[in-house]
């Protein structure tokens, strides 16, 4: 049996640990809920935004716009949106091995490949894979404000005008509800991808709603267009951000709790053998007495 | 109407006018307004007449507005307002605003890190709120 100072010690470290992880459990609730209710309120805006989409697209003159072209360009660019910190279960590791695809994928068919890294444990793996990210995004901590993902989605929007890339993905942990999420790529560009998306996502729409009334356009479809394109992209960007971080935290929340609970456990079973060896100690100490006074008579 | 950005729903409610920022100037729309899909550009949003509160406004920078059969959305990407705010956090960003616009803030002006048809904006904002009218008087 194991001496009580030792079970003492390795109870006061389980200890320890069930009062870090209660913690990181709580910051990351706090910060879950938070992130959840801008995620809850933002579902409208991307049902409209979708709608808008639809109605441009399936106009009776076809729009023509160089960001609804074929893509001229073999190049891919890729968003990898993980986390700082560790201990939040598999969420990075499901995203690795959809990186791991894409990595193997664009090798097979020769199609380069440039990574744009968000999150430290991101770059701690691109690290150990020799690759080298094309760029980081490390002005905002953890979901862009709506001006960073505007500069963000131009500057893609233009690399993709250029020729530079020839789509834009962004793997990320997508929200779907809080008893799911996801890891999965998103295209961003070409834009019709991503209007096929936004369509198909969008669970509230009314179908009957769509109709096909003419309606006054100022100023003209394509101009319209650009500006809803632009918009499309740089809210979507803004999205993923937005549903990587609320992923992050809920897999936080779930994963933490779980260790708090374990510990718990631990902690009531050492308290068992703890209780149980001293029993021991006293019974044993007790008997020696007892054994040494029947001696002396 | 309907006010969305993509982190909030803004506002959701009747209201008899509305005033936009349309991208070729204001745009106002009343009951029965044509169908119309149009962008909107650096402005102030108004709502008038909403049942049961004061009027709402809002500063946007760009994005849509659609009316069809009396509804109408719009998309944003932020917006400015003083709903929700506490009456501290207005007077500070109103009587910021405005010693932008007097011109004491020119060299922040010049370097760009606060905007001036922003803050004109939200002096414009406030008047029409009916807030802070006597600082209004005050720096002018």
């Amino acid at each position: 049996m194991a001496h009580t100072r030792q079970i003492l010690g390795r109870r006061r470290a389980a200890q320890n640990i069930s009062k870090v992880t209660g913690t990181m459990e709580t910051i990351s609730a706090v910060r879950y809920r938070q992130y959840y209710q801008q995620w809850a309120e933002g579902l409208a805006f991307y049902d409209a935004l979708a709608q808008l989409a639809y109605l441009m697209v399936t106009a009776e003159e076809p729009i023509v716009h160089p960001l609804l072209e074929a893509p001229k360009s073999t190049t891919h660019a890729l968003i990898v949106i993980g986390s700082d910190r560790g201990l939040c279960g598999a969420y990075n590791n499901d995203l690795f091995r959809q990186l791991d695809t894409h990595i193997k994928m664009s090798n097979r068919f020769g199609r380069s490949l440039r990574i744009y890294a968000k999150g430290r444990k991101v770059l701690s793996y691109l690290d150990h894979l020799k690759i080298e990210p094309s760029g980081v995004y490390e002005e905002f901590a953890e979901a862009p404000s709506a001006s960073q993902a505007a500069a963000i989605g131009d500057f893609f929007i233009e690399q993709y005008r250029s020729g530079q890339i020839g789509r834009l993905g962004i793997v990320y942990n997508r929200f779907f509800s809080p008893a799911s999420q996801k890891v999965q790529t998103l295209t961003v560009l070409p834009v019709i991808d991503l209007i096929d998306d936004l369509t198909t996502r969008s669970q509230i729409i009314w179908p009957w709603e769509q109709n096909f009334e003419d309606f006054f356009v100022t100023p003209s479809g394509a101009e319209i267009f650009e500006t809803l394109a632009q918009m499309i992209v740089r809210t979507s960007i803004l999205g993923c951000f937005l549903e990587a971080v609320t992923s992050e935290h809920l897999s936080r929340v779930v994963n933490m709790r779980n260790a708090t609970d374990n510990a718990d456990e631990m902690i009531g079973d050492l308290t068992k053998a703890y209780n149980r060896a001293r029993q021991g100690q006293i019974t044993t100490e007790l008997l020696d007495i007892v054994s040494g006074m029947n001696a002396m008579q | 109407m309907i006010l969305l950005t993509p982190k909030a729903k803004l506002l959701d409610c009747r209201a008899g006018s509305l005033i936009v920022p349309a991208h070729d100037g204001q745009r106002g729309i009343l009951r029965n307004h044509c169908p119309m899909l149009a962008t909107l550009s650096l402005g102030l949003l108004q709502v008038r007449e909403i049942a049961g509160r004061p009027d709402a406004f809002y500063i946007l920078e760009g994005g849509f507005v659609r009316v069809t059969e009396n509804h109408v959305t719009i998309l944003a990407y932020d917006a400015v307002t003083f709903e929700g705010l506490d009456k501290e956090s207005i007077e500070q960003m109103v009587s910021e605003a405005q010693s932008v616009v007097v011109g004491k803030e020119y060299i922040r002006v010049q370097r760009r890190e606060v905007d001036i048809e922003r803050s004109r904006l939200i002096v414009r904002m406030a008047n029409l709120a009916g807030l802070a009218t006597e600082q209004a008087g005050g720096s002018a």
